[in-house]
């Protein structure tokens, strides 16, 4: 508590002058992103996600730019006898930037772009249908109570129980029978919606504990009885007056939620139940590589390396966040 | 006519082990414009009763009566119009601000729970309101963070304020400030009370900052109340001796260094799960006879005791 | 430190192998040979010994290294190619392939005089005659009785695993064990099989069985005495009648197999006795098994990986001058075809534009490349006995959609693709190759596990999936019925996985099946290119080739050209 944001700012005096005219305080969350301006790995980390998450907005364009799409190939270029690509590090050339996939002959660096798509957009909307469920389920838990904690609060437990690449593994066949027929081609958005979905069903858990203990300590607070005292609804009070101080947990655990996907959903693929070929994907790609390790080892080079920096790009970002969101700012 | 009425009003609160007996069959009255202070020491109610006049708990018994309308046990909805006429101020200025609000909207907030339009629109009245309260309005879009304890409590006065209450709780308001800053918040809300006629009712543990404000006193006892009366009967002769016994604690820069006259209270006080039977003060008082164990004394003149100090005794 | 260490030579492999250029080169495989395989017609050719390998020495301890146990050694149990190529070491049976690995096979008696007598000329009744001098392990001669001994208990119900061509024969049915019950007549000879004398075995049939000497070269005709039959416990300590016998065996992790003194080279035409053991090494996976032939130091110096090089580390075992000439690769007889079902796609048409369209070249370089698989036009693999190459729809290398369009004058056929989800860059591959051609594909992925029951489910949802077919002889008899016969289809397990039913094939299988073994080796040829031209109910895509290294010391090995695995039968150690 030795440099409180009480020290640092000025407290005005009741009587003392006037102050000038539209004065506008800082909230907690400008401050923490006044904290997070001043520090360094969250501004790098945090750029090289923006300049990840463009690059797999840009996917489109970049194609018209690069002038290959993910789906072309091209294999002349590989050898015949061992489908290896020709030349130096898997086929590195000023047309195929990292070289081109053995076997299939497609452009390597094409499909990591939207392999990136496919992956921030998986993680991404994983951990935002999460953290809807998690900070809804959590809120109610923890400021209903009773009944009403139990039941959640059981189905918490139980879903932390599930070994969750089992249930995945066993979940995601029937699944798929279960809409599809066995003549109907599974179309991969529906692949991307089941992996969604199991990610929400085992991620929202973590997040829901984390607010309901918030809740929990929050709900007693004198600012949630002076709510109720002037006759506010529970869903004033939930989202009105809980949910703006639940922002630095959320956000954490979001932060750290979507790097966890990423890699969830790579090891997905690449155990074969989540994206599959030719839709461009890390995990699937790294699966393929695998087999190359000796013969071409520039093929899981560049996707792996890439995965890598999301990753921690993502873990940097959320710990800087975290520190930048401490809670002693939340006085 | 009175216009708050409590008869017999009691919470049990089931916990491990029993029945805590937090309040336990409260009467008294509050007229419109008066201010009744509720004192005792920790633990004795006080603060629950603070609850349950504004609904925040729910009473196990009795009969809390505002404007002769029965609201005991009155849903939220069928409250909602009370709620204008019934508001509350906390001790704690940290816990009472939501952190993440700026002031603007914390005092507006009763407002837009109501969906009350006030003329001249929301953001007039709070600055009338932070006016009213000695802040300053263009302070309208701070944090709670970027103010001191002190003005966080004219904040919360401010709110409490803002559906133009007839009654409000304060509960222990300014325990928690610095004693130079006690005075300015006790000022303001004596300033207030006689400028908008509020009716308060005042819980306190410090005697002093009570007398200092109410018109009517009611001392608090493990869940009941043990003597009642206007303010400068009891302070100047109470009646019962755990009155006396409080009374006889405050410093008094007349008696300095003067023992005499000093009630020293023996003992502790007994859990409210298993009060004393009787007289609930008589495991401490000096007075204690056979029939303080057998028979609980009644309410009457102001007093429950089986041996009062005469009325009129200094 | 280790980690440091562990990381730094990672990225030393990385760097060394990505800056190391690519080019095409190494020897093409040869893929145009021809099986000329026949049947020993001169009883000479069944005599001892086995010519000798050039450069053959005797002693030394030759290492086979593979990932998982032998699933039986029990000859009557054997079938997996593993189990297959090594009993040869342990079991000798009443006839076997001489094979010289380049696709020439003769079909000699082993322990048999010849290949068999067929009496009648009507492949009913077939006659043995057992070699003079064949011995078991502990020198006890060989008879007709201890063969007949151990056909008759490849009728116990507890024995699985091995093939059931004599038992279903003898017993004409495929509930051999109900017909005949092993157990209860442990004394007596299954129905049909006799041994007049200790010399003689013979065989009776109730209908022609012209593939018996084919049949009779698995390990289950391997004779047993009837006194060391230990039931289910033979698997793990067989009685050896060959030129090794089991000295040391511990299931999973290790087979020890030393010289037989009593085996007589003079009576055996393909073994030979070089090495002082043979050991199996289970348990490192196949990209480990390769990599310790690679570094060929300890064991693997004179072993063999038998797993393979596994297809993605060809190319680094090409590129490696240093490992030229310890390399093996021979096209198997493992034939893929891409299956159609012929009960959805019932126009001829849209069948044969399949085959216009197919572009086998693209295909082999997603498969991994002409290392590990050679095209394929005809339905029978080319080490096929009287196999006559032709392509009955020549479209060149990489297809030609523009016929296939014609074809299909216009229409777009829909057809779901059933794929292996291990492989789905082979769907994507089919997909976009068929597409070019006007065909409108679904693909569909299955469980890789569960593909192949599926598929042979009579009733499966799907058009066309990838198939692949490994006679147990090189013989047409063994191929084309066995996957085109319509009269064989059932509900469930079907090897005619395009449930093609064809009166007048099958009238030719039955009168090409009932013809003397070495007259129906031309015969299934010319079936096989009618079926394509006139029904075509798959499209050939491509025979396995099979990639191994062995190491500096290990010589002799040869791939077989009946299985398409390392034979082990020519093996030895440099000295």
């Amino acid at each position: 508590m030795s440099l409180s944001p009480e020290v640092l700012e000025p407290v005005p005096v009741a009587d003392a002058a006037p102050a000038p005219k539209g004065v506008v305080g800082r909230s907690p969350g400008q401050l923490a992103w006044m904290r997070l301006r001043r520090d360094r790995t969250a501004m790098i980390s945090g750029c090289t996600l923006l300049f990840l998450m463009l690059v797999a907005l840009a996917a489109p364009l970049i194609e018209v730019l690069y002038g290959v799409g993910p789906h072309d190939e091209f294999k002349h270029l590989l050898t015949r006898r061992g489908s290896i690509p020709l030349g130096y590090a898997g086929g590195v050339s000023a047309d195929h930037w990292f070289g081109i996939e053995p076997g299939t002959g497609r452009d390597i660096f094409i499909r990591m772009v939207y392999g990136l798509r496919t992956s921030i957009f998986i993680a991404l909307a994983s951990a935002i249908v999460t953290a809807g469920l998690g900070v809804t389920a959590g809120i109610l838990a923890g400021y209903l109570g009773g009944w009403v904690d139990t039941v959640i609060s059981w189905i918490t437990d139980f879903a932390l129980a599930l070994p969750f690449l089992i249930f995945a593994l066993a979940v995601m066949r029937p699944v798929e029978l279960r809409f599809y027929g066995p003549r109907e081609e599974v179309p991969t958005w529906f692949r991307v919606a089941v992996l969604i979905a199991i990610f929400a069903a085992f991620g929202w858990t973590s997040t829901a504990r984390l607010v309901r203990g918030q809740v929990i300590s929050l709900r007693e607070r004198e600012f949630i009885e002076a709510a109720r005292a002037s006759g506010a609804g529970l869903g004033h009070i939930l989202f009105r007056q809980l949910l703006p101080n639940l922002w630095a947990p959320i956000l954490v655990s979001f932060s750290l939620a979507v790097p966890a996907y990423v890699t969830g959903e790579a090891a997905l693929s690449f155990l074969g139940i989540g994206i599959v070929d030719p839709t461009p994907d890390f995990g699937a790609m790294i699966f393929r590589s695998i087999a190359y390790l000796q013969t071409d080892p520039a093929y899981v080079f560049f996707p792996g390396i890439t995965i890598f920096a999301l990753v921690l790009a993502f873990n940097l970002f959320g710990d800087a966040l975290r520190d930048a969101l401490d809670p002693k700012s939340s006085r | 006519m009175s216009l708050l009425a409590v008869e017999g009003l009691t919470k049990h609160f089931t916990a491990r082990g029993g029945v805590v007996r937090a309040v336990d069959g409260l009467d008294f009255t509050v007229r419109a414009g008066q201010t009744l202070g509720l004192v005792g020491e920790s633990g004795c109610g006080k603060t629950t009763t603070g609850r349950m006049l504004v609904r925040l708990l729910e009473p196990t018994g009795g009969r809390i009566v505002f404007e002769d309308r029965d609201i005991t046990h009155l849903g939220r909805r069928a409250m909602r119009p009370l709620r204008q006429d019934l508001q509350i101020i906390f001790q704690d200025p940290y816990a009472t601000l939501n952190p993440r609000h700026t002031v603007g909207r914390i005092v507006a907030m009763p407002l837009t729970v109501n969906g009350t339009r006030p003329p001249g629109g929301v953001k007039k009245r709070v600055q009338e309101l932070l006016e009213l309260v000695g802040l300053n309005p263009e302070h309208y879009n701070r944090y709670p963070h970027e103010f001191s304890g002190g003005q966080r409590q004219r904040v919360g006065i401010a709110r409490a304020l803002a559906l133009r209450p007839k009654l409000i709780v304060a509960d222990e308001p300014v325990s928690a400030l610095d004693v130079s800053i006690q005075a300015q918040v006790i000022n303001l809300l004596r300033q207030l009370q006689r400028d908008l006629g509020l009716a308060f009712v005042f819980i306190a543990h410090d005697l002093a900052v009570v007398r200092h404000f109410c018109q009517r006193v009611a001392v608090m006892y493990l869940g009941r109340i043990v003597e009642i009366g206007e303010r400068d009967e009891i302070y100047e002769r109470p009646r019962h001796p755990y009155t006396r016994a409080l009374l006889s604690a405050i410093p008094d820069v007349a008696k300095l260094g003067q023992s005499e006259g000093r009630i020293r209270l023996t003992g502790d006080v007994p859990t409210p799960m298993n009060p004393p039977s009787g007289c609930r003060f008589r495991t401490r008082c000096w007075k204690a006879q056979d029939i303080c164990a057998t028979e609980e004394p009644p309410l009457t003149a102001g007093v429950a005791c089986h041996f009062p100090e005469p009325e009129g005794a200094p | 430190m280790r980690m440091r260490v562990a990381a730094a030579a990672a990225l030393v492999l990385v760097v060394s192998a990505a800056c190391s250029k690519t080019t095409e080169e190494g020897e093409e495989v040869d893929q145009t040979r021809t099986a000329t395989g026949v049947i020993a017609t001169d009883p000479k050719d069944s005599l001892g010994p086995a010519a000798e390998v050039p450069g053959a020495t005797k002693g030394g301890t030759f290492t086979v290294i593979r990932e998982n146990k032998i699933s039986h050694l029990d000859p009557q149990r054997v079938y997996s190619f593993a189990g297959l190529m090594n009993a040869p070491l342990y079991a000798r049976s009443l006839t076997a392939f001489k094979d010289d690995g380049k696709g020439n096979l003769t079909l000699v008696g082993d322990l048999a005089e010849t290949p068999g007598t067929n009496v009648n000329k009507d492949c009913k009744v077939w006659e043995y005659k057992v070699k003079d001098g064949v011995k078991f392990e502990d020198g006890t001669p060989i008879t007709s009785k201890e063969i007949a001994y151990g056909i008759a208990r490849s009728f116990d119900p507890d024995l699985t695993g091995g093939p059931t061509y004599v038992q279903e024969w003898l017993a004409d049915t495929a509930d051999y064990d109900t017909k005949w019950n092993f157990k209860a007549n442990k004394a007596s000879l299954p129905p049909g099989l006799s041994t007049p004398d200790a010399k003689t075995i013979k065989f009776e049939f109730t209908k022609p069985r012209c593939d018996l000497p084919f049949a009779l070269s698995l390990p289950s005709s391997a004779p047993l005495p009837p006194a060391k039959d230990t039931g289910v416990n033979l698997d793990n300590q067989p009685f050896s009648s060959g030129p090794y016998k089991i000295t040391k065996h511990t299931p999973g992790v290790e087979l020890v197999m030393e010289r037989n003194e009593h085996w007589d080279p003079k009576t055996d035409p393909v073994r030979h006795q070089y090495p002082e053991k043979f050991v199996w090494k289970f348990g490192p996976d196949p990209d480990a098994a390769a990599n310790q032939v690679i570094a060929d130091t300890g064991d693997a110096a004179a072993g063999l990986a038998f797993n393979g090089v596994p297809s993605a580390l060809v190319s680094r075992v090409e590129g490696d001058a240093a490992l030229k000439g310890r390399t093996i690769t021979s096209p198997t007889p493992s034939a893929w075809r891409l299956t159609i079902n012929t009960q959805h796609v019932t126009d001829l048409a849209v069948r044969q534009a399949l085959n216009y369209a197919i572009d086998r070249q693209g295909f082999i370089t997603v498969y991994g490349g002409t290392t590990v698989a050679s095209p394929l036009t005809t339905l029978m693999p080319p080490a096929t006995i009287g196999y006559k190459e032709y392509d009955a729809y020549p479209a060149g290398p990489t297809g030609n959609p523009e016929k296939a369009k014609e074809l299909l004058a216009g229409k777009t056929p829909e057809l779901v693709l059933g794929i292996g989800d291990d492989v789905p860059e082979l769907g994507t591959q089919l997909k976009t190759n068929l597409e070019k051609a006007g065909f409108k594909i679904t693909v569909k992925t299955i469980p890789a596990d569960a593909k192949l029951d599926e598929t042979k489910k009579k009733d499966n949802p799907w058009d066309i999936w990838l198939d692949q077919w490994a006679a147990d002889w090189p013989s047409g008899a063994a191929i084309l019925p066995v996957l085109f016969d319509g009269r064989s289809i059932k509900a469930e397990g079907n090897s005619n996985t395009s449930y093609f039913n064809n009166d007048a094939i099958n009238a030719e299988f039955d009168r090409v099946l009932a013809l003397d073994p070495s007259a129906q080796a031309a015969e299934w040829s010319k079936i096989d290119e009618r079926i394509m031209k006139e029904q075509a109910p798959a499209v050939p895509l491509f025979v396995e080739v099979a990639y191994y290294l062995h190491g500096s010391k290990a010589g002799g090995i040869f791939i077989s050209s009946v299985f398409g695995y390392p034979a082990f039968v020519n093996a030895y150690v440099k000295q």
